[in-house]
């Protein structure tokens, strides 16, 4: 493992690194390792031996996060481990991180390009936040409150790291003190510093809603930003990507290429964003993502809506390929962006993403009675 | 009339076959039932312990002498390379099993097309009966597109949305015989005579029974339970006990409770009760124009037999 924990951690680091190699390599180890991600593997006539190109290697179903302990190391040594926030049942994935070495690396690295300097995969620009100076007004509950949320740990990382004095959660105890929130607003409006808002999609949705009632507007100062995540996981008050950047237009100031829209899930250690009202989404050089058609389990053909796998080289604990119920295509050439340089953020041409797939809840024989019942 | 086609062994030796492949899957320490189980707590993201029911509840209705007993009218007749093509659920991962055995007692060639979302059971069936009957697992083919099968084989019992059973249908030659078992409905009845004292222990451990496997996704687990009752009800032990718990629904009046039955059909497959003996004659009087499949004691809901006409249909006589 020496050689390959060193070779991801430059390669999550720097952004420099031979994918197709290391993730040959990363997929024997986690198949030596993790026995029921073997056992999956075995099961469909994959031996260690067999897979010759990372499109190959096998994806576990993000639902096996729920039951299996996919992990290549005793559970019990974990240094942290992940939950998703599902409410409709009991039993959450699970995500077991020996270490939390790859996931800060991960997220700092993709988080400075795309938040900080707002440049994506793109070079450095004059966008660049203060850092140290900007305070981070955080729309989720602090980790103390929520332990095990992925989300929750994410903010603390960047907030130790980048946030000014005076960056705090607005969330308590599950809910958004949208007053609180919006008297700290007020007060960055009129000392004129800018600020970071990071947080849930539905939580800017509750802020919105605050504002519209309470007849507020606010124009935060030159060189704030949003960054939302978790939009298009939701049911409830769903909202449109332009209709949504509008609104943070509208009540916040924020311009609509100030808006970064985050996707991760607990059972990855890395991210993907994107800007503006667009739902093409990018992700760092050490992920690579295939659309699949479901019928045919193949890759789909350019255009084609098909489901997410991606497959994440800072998943070194775990299983690198992960089989999503997200749905999304791959972007037209004329979309794609400008070839990234500086090695930073050459994770392919990235997703369109669309949403969940409509039987993602329900994979069952049975229908709801619900359906009849209303 | 069915018969079942004699095999090139006796079929007295399929029979054999099939109940020593059920041995396997209901020995806890065979090697390979413990390494499908590992494989299927990814595939389906169901816990070992639902997985465990799942195994135990289809393989204890495929014993040796259940079969015999199943079979003990039919006519013997040869086999012959006749195809059945199975396209296989996803998340119920064993629903496919009875269809697939009585396939085999007929004679016939049995294709499973496994799910793209549920890889691992078929294969790993198929691997069973490869180490109990090699002979026998020649006639059980897995293929990774249906396509080529639904032109060439004689029948085809597929599991699916009421849309994928129409599209599969559309795409099949008229002589072909066809069963689409399409989402169903299940539920679960408790009359005031065993809950005169609350919810027993007894009543819960049969309720898990019923709704832990398939975390509660099957046809035939109880969405919801409708207890005799004229006050609310809260049952927080059940919810504790399961991972998804069933709604409770308080009931005082029988006709009131047939009409809400009546709003499910013709979706409604089991319903399972608990209550004094008389209460299944009575249950499947009142029921049996509803389209209920099944009626039995709750605690059996996921066991249904050999014999169950799921939907109504009987495979022997649909395939033949």
């Amino acid at each position: 493992m020496g050689n390959l924990e060193l070779a991801i951690k430059r390669f999550l680091r720097t952004g420099e690194g031979a994918f197709d190699d290391l993730s040959l390599e990363l997929f024997q180890y986690q198949f030596a390792r993790n026995l029921p991600y073997q056992a999956y593997c075995r099961s469909q006539g994959i031996g260690i031996g067999d897979v010759r190109r990372w499109q190959d290697i096998p994806a576990v179903p993000v639902q096996a996060f729920k039951s299996a302990e996919l992990a290549t190391f005793p559970i019990g040594q974990a240094a942290a481990v992940f939950e998703s926030s599902g409410t409709t049942q009991k039993t959450p994935s699970r995500h077991y991180l020996r270490t939390l070495v790859y996931y800060e690396a991960s997220l700092k690295t993709s988080f400075e390009n795309w938040v900080l300097n707002m440049t994506g995969s793109g070079p450095k620009n004059d966008q660049v936040a203060p850092l140290g100076q900007t305070p981070f007004l955080i729309l989720t509950s602090p980790p103390s409150e929520v332990p095990h949320s992925s989300l929750s740990w994410m903010m603390d990382v960047v907030k130790r790291r980048w946030g000014a004095q005076g960056s705090q959660y607005f969330v308590r105890q599950g809910r958004l003190d949208e007053l609180w929130l919006a008297t700290m607003i007020a007060k960055m409006q009129a000392s004129g510093t800018s600020a970071i808002l990071l947080g849930t999609t539905i939580a800017y949705q509750a802020l919105f809603e605050y504002c519209r009632k309470a007849g507020r507007r606010f124009v935060l100062p030159i060189g704030s930003r949003l960054m939302d995540t978790g939009g298009m996981k939701t049911h409830k008050r769903e909202t449109s990507r332009p209709d949504f950047v509008r609104q943070a237009g509208e009540f916040l100031g924020i311009p609509e290429d100030h808006c970064i829209n985050e996707y991760g899930m607990c059972e990855m250690s890395s991210q993907f964003y994107g800007k503006g009202s667009s739902t093409h989404l990018e992700g760092p050089a050490w992920v690579r993502t295939l659309v699949i058609n479901p019928s045919t389990g193949r890759e789909a053909v350019e255009g084609e809506i098909g489901l997410l796998r991606h497959f994440d080289l800072a998943n070194v604990d775990s299983v690198m390929a992960i089989q999503t119920e997200d749905i999304g295509m791959k972007p037209s050439p004329g979309l794609r962006p400008p070839t990234p340089s500086g090695g930073r953020g050459a994770g392919g041409e990235g997703f369109i993403l669309i949403g969940r797939a409509p039987e993602a809840d329900v994979k069952g024989c049975s229908i709801s009675a619900e359906a009849f019942l209303r | 009339m069915f018969y079942i086609r004699r095999s090139l062994s006796p079929v007295t030796d399929t029979l054999k076959s099939l109940g020593a492949v059920s041995g396997l899957w209901l020995d806890a320490k065979h090697p390979l039932r413990e390494q499908t189980v590992q494989a299927l707590q990814v595939s389906t993201g169901f816990s070992r312990r639902q997985i465990e029911l799942a195994l135990t509840n289809c393989f204890e209705e495929l014993t040796t002498p259940k079969i015999t007993a199943y079979i003990a009218s039919f006519e013997q007749v040869e086999r012959s390379n006749i195809s059945i093509l199975h396209i296989l659920p996803s998340n119920a991962f064993t629903a496919w099993v009875h269809g697939a055995t009585i396939t085999l007692m007929l004679g016939f060639r049995c294709v499973l097309k496994p799910s793209r979302r549920e890889p691992v059971f078929a294969k790993a069936w198929k691997r069973s009966l490869e180490q109990v009957d090699p002979t026998l697992a020649q006639q059980v083919e897995i293929v990774d597109s249906a396509d080529p099968w639904l032109q060439n084989s004689q029948g085809v019992v597929a599991y699916g949305s009421d849309e994928t059973l129409l599209k599969i249908r559309s795409m099949l030659p008229s002589t072909t015989r066809f069963a689409g078992f399409g989402h169903k409905l299940s539920v679960g009845i408790i009359f005031k005579e065993a809950f005169d004292r609350g919810f027993s222990d007894d009543l819960l451990g049969r309720v898990q029974k019923d709704a832990e496997p398939f975390r509660l996704q099957g046809c035939l687990s109880p969405q919801i339970l409708y207890v005799e009752s004229a006050n609310p009800l809260r049952w927080p032990a059940l919810q504790a006990a399961v991972d998804v718990s069933p709604k409770l629904k308080a009931f005082t009046d029988w006709e009131n409770l047939r009409q809400e039955l009546a709003k499910f059909s013709p979706y409604l497959s089991c319903v399972g009760y608990a209550g004094s003996a008389d209460k299944e004659q009575f249950l499947e009087n009142e029921l049996w124009d509803l389209n209920v499949s099944r009626v039995c004691p709750l605690g059996q809901m996921q066991r249904p037999p050999l014999s169950w006409r799921n939907g109504g249909i009987f495979l022997p006589d649909l395939l033949n």
